[in-house]
């Protein structure tokens, strides 16, 4: 139950930046999700925050306290790792009461504690088997348990479920969220897995390469991206970008021989442009319709049974469309595609920021 | 070109059967994916085609030509793998023409093969790069075009994909089945990816524990699935199976929640089958997207219910419901808003729901 603070952090491991300029403030009962690709510093924050490592400028702050100058075992933080480290010798129980035997809580006060935790998770029948005898969602329910049993300042977890398979991890997200809401803790987990961020996160940052690009709930970096790089990150299929230039006198947005007028309010500037529009913003029209409609030819189809991907060429490129339920087309096929301009976004060329977001 | 047939084919690990029995055809030049979760026998399965693993009963033919005994290399197969074996001391072009050399191919034919492929995978301005320097995403590529080129009549991948991140995964998907429709090779793919094999096959294989529960369309066993297994498997998030009786009374022809709430059935032969295939416990199935969320007030077929969780996953936002002990998912499209411990009622799709017996997990009809 604290909030987490990083004021103007920056580590260095010699020359390689891990992370920079880093200030972000996850406030108190937050599930708050570090996104982004491999090596881009989320799980150095986490080493942060835990006093793994010590950073070389800035400073960290646990319940509004610094705690440079605490070592780890002060600092009154939980961590689950993405391999589960239980002890494979002891049973469930004897895993849970690990951390608090430690601590040399009573026998009494353990058994009551693991009594609650492990209603908690549903784990209550599993607690005299040793982790062999478990499956991977039930060894990684008790790794969480051995978390939970401690009730600390905050949890940390470092890709908990990114080892189970995806029927699994879907059932377990949704677990994570409820035993969060439950527990009133802050969370703060780290995840390369963008619909699992988005599905469990109040607040979500998204990182490369060292720095934090943005932060926001999940609606805001899905539909109010401040850049390309996060709109590329987020949603799948991916958001699709038509290169080109715009001009903001006219209105008129072009890409070799594809043109169209397109009224981004509040965009005077002109140059080196890109527009992006998500799979479901477009739609296939039997002409009319849409507000910007264009000609194209069937890539290929991806029927996923409550959706379709159908792709689309334009000339070279190829476009990625999401439409609801099971309709067919024939490859080759020349359709229309529209989308409304208030659907789509806007960004700078050269530096990939957005000028216009999508309402 | 190849049709691949699988009689009866086994595999014993031990104790352990990994591959029990299986019957499959698969016709020239189609792409069947090879589906299920770890253990299925679905790599088991594809290596015993390409000759990496022997069979210990059963028979595999190409083209009619039982090919069980031959050496892998006779067999003639194109293979890649989860984890892209390619000469990392070569460049792009290197490692694209080495195949082609061992074959015999002579230079400007050579020449021509590699840059199509190239172009093909999109990977002309890397052709001279060493490979050590690319990203893992055009090592994949490099994988992939490397076999490829070759033009097996045979192209068996595994996995080839799951290394890799999200959007280029999807990037590939589509590169992937634009291959196959260029070459025309007969493709088998072996994945636990549900998206993966919904998006490229023209037939999918559903496997579990050694044993094929179904195989057809990607639209037919999303469709019709033949248990609550395939079911389950196919489709994110997963179809809904809910317990529910059927023909409580002797004249009844609801299916009735043990919650409260019901759904009329029309279709006699479809009661008269549920009735004498089970004692009347079945399993409901609904997928998420055909659920409607109505006002609790509602009166069409359906079940009371209670906002649990909303999850957004971005173009679809996934709604969770309290159903008495039972959670029902729906979705929705984004930007949907249902409040938390709202109560509203999920009204279920007439045509759409599926009957499964509640004891053997077998399809009885839908609904």
């Amino acid at each position: 139950m604290a909030q987490l603070e990083f004021n103007d952090v920056t580590k260095m491991y010699g020359d390689i930046v891990a992370v920079k300029d880093i200030s972000l403030t996850i406030s108190d009962n937050e599930f708050f999700c570090i996104f982004g690709p491999p090596s881009c510093g989320k799980t150095t924050l986490l080493r942060l925050l835990l006093g793994l490592v010590q950073q070389d400028t800035g400073s960290v702050l646990i319940g509004g306290k610094d705690v440079t100058e605490v070592g780890p075992q002060e600092r009154d933080l939980a961590m689950v790792f993405q391999n589960l480290a239980l002890f494979p010798h002891m049973t469930a129980y004897e895993n849970l009461a690990f951390p608090l035997v430690e601590r040399k809580v009573s026998k009494a006060d353990i058994k009551a504690r693991i009594g609650e935790v492990a209603e908690t998770l549903h784990i209550t029948p599993l607690l005299k088997k040793i982790p062999a005898h478990l499956s991977g969602g039930e060894r990684q329910r008790v790794a969480i348990g051995r978390a939970l049993v401690r009730d600390p300042a905050a949890f940390l977890m470092d890709e908990p479920i990114a080892a189970l398979d995806a029927r699994l991890r879907e059932e377990m997200r949704v677990e994570l969220k409820r035993l969060q809401r439950e527990l009133n803790h802050t969370l703060v987990y780290v995840t390369h897995d963008q619909e699992e961020a988005m599905s469990i996160a109040d607040r979500m940052a998204i990182m490369e390469d060292g720095r934090i690009r943005q932060v926001g709930t999940p609606d805001e970096i899905y539909n109010h991206p401040n850049g390309r790089y996060v709109a590329e990150l987020i949603g799948s299929p991916p958001m699709n970008f038509i290169d080109g230039a715009f001009d903001g006198a006219s209105k008129r947005f072009s890409a070799g021989d594809f043109e169209m007028s397109i009224g981004f309010e509040g965009v005077s500037a002109s140059g080196a442009a890109s527009i992006g529009v998500r799979p479901e913003d477009f739609r296939v029209t039997s002409g009319g319709g849409a507000e910007i409609e264009f000609d194209a030819n069937v890539y290929e189809v991806e029927p996923l049974g409550g959706f379709t991907i159908v792709d689309c060429n334009i000339g070279e490129k190829v476009l990625k469309v999401q439409i609801p339920g099971q309709p067919t087309f024939e490859l080759g096929q020349a359709i229309k595609l529209g989308f409304d301009s208030k659907r789509a976004h806007l960004f700078d060329g050269p530096s990939g920021d957005v000028l216009a977001s999508a309402a | 070109m190849a049709t691949i047939e699988l009689k009866s084919l086994t595999k014993q690990f031990g104790q352990l059967l990994a591959v029990n029995s299986l019957d499959l055809l698969i016709p020239d030049r189609k792409f069947v994916a090879l589906l299920g979760p770890s253990g299925c026998g679905k790599t088991t399965t594809m290596n015993m085609i390409a000759g990496i693993e022997s069979a210990s009963d059963g028979e595999i033919l190409f083209d009619g030509n039982n090919v069980r005994t031959l050496p892998a290399r006779q067999r003639g197969v194109g293979f890649v793998f989860q984890n892209y074996a390619i000469f990392t001391h070569m460049t792009v072009y290197e490692n694209l023409a080495f195949g082609l050399r061992s074959r015999g191919m002579k230079g400007p034919e050579i020449e021509k093969k590699v840059t199509d492929m190239a172009e093909l995978m999109r990977l002309t301005d890397r052709l001279h790069w060493p490979s050590a320097r690319l990203s893992v995403n055009e090592m994949q590529k490099v994988a992939i075009g490397r076999s490829a080129v070759t033009e097996p009549a045979i192209f068996l991948l595994d996995e080839p994909l799951s290394n890799l991140d999200a959007a280029f995964r999807a990037f590939m998907r589509t590169e992937l089945k634009h291959l196959q429709h260029q070459f025309q090779q007969t493709m088998v793919y072996v994945t636990h990816d549900q998206i993966e094999a919904m998006s490229l096959a023209d037939m999918i294989a559903v496997m579990n524990l050694g044993v094929l529960q179904q195989y057809g369309t990607p639209i037919e066993v999303y469709n019709r699935p033949n248990n609550t297994f395939v079911a389950n498997f196919m489709g994110s998030p997963s179809m809904n199976l809910l317990d529910a009786t059927i023909g409580g009374g002797d004249g009844s022809t609801r299916i009735e929640f043990p919650g409260g709430g019901q759904f009329e059935v029309n279709d006699e032969d479809l009661l008269r089958r549920c009735k004498s295939a089970t004692t009347g416990a079945i399993k409901f199935g609904a997928r998420p997207e055909d659920i409607a969320l109505e006002p609790s007030g509602h009166t069409g077929d359906g079940v009371k219910a209670k906002v649990n969780f909303v999850e957004p996953i971005g173009p679809r936002t996934i709604v969770h419901l309290a159903v008495g002990e039972e959670i029902i998912k729906v979705v929705v499209p984004k930007g949907s808003g249902f409040e938390l411990g709202s109560d509203v009622k999920a009204v279920f799709p007439k045509g759409k729901c599926h009957i499964f017996d509640a004891e053997t997990g077998n399809a009885i009809g839908l609904e």
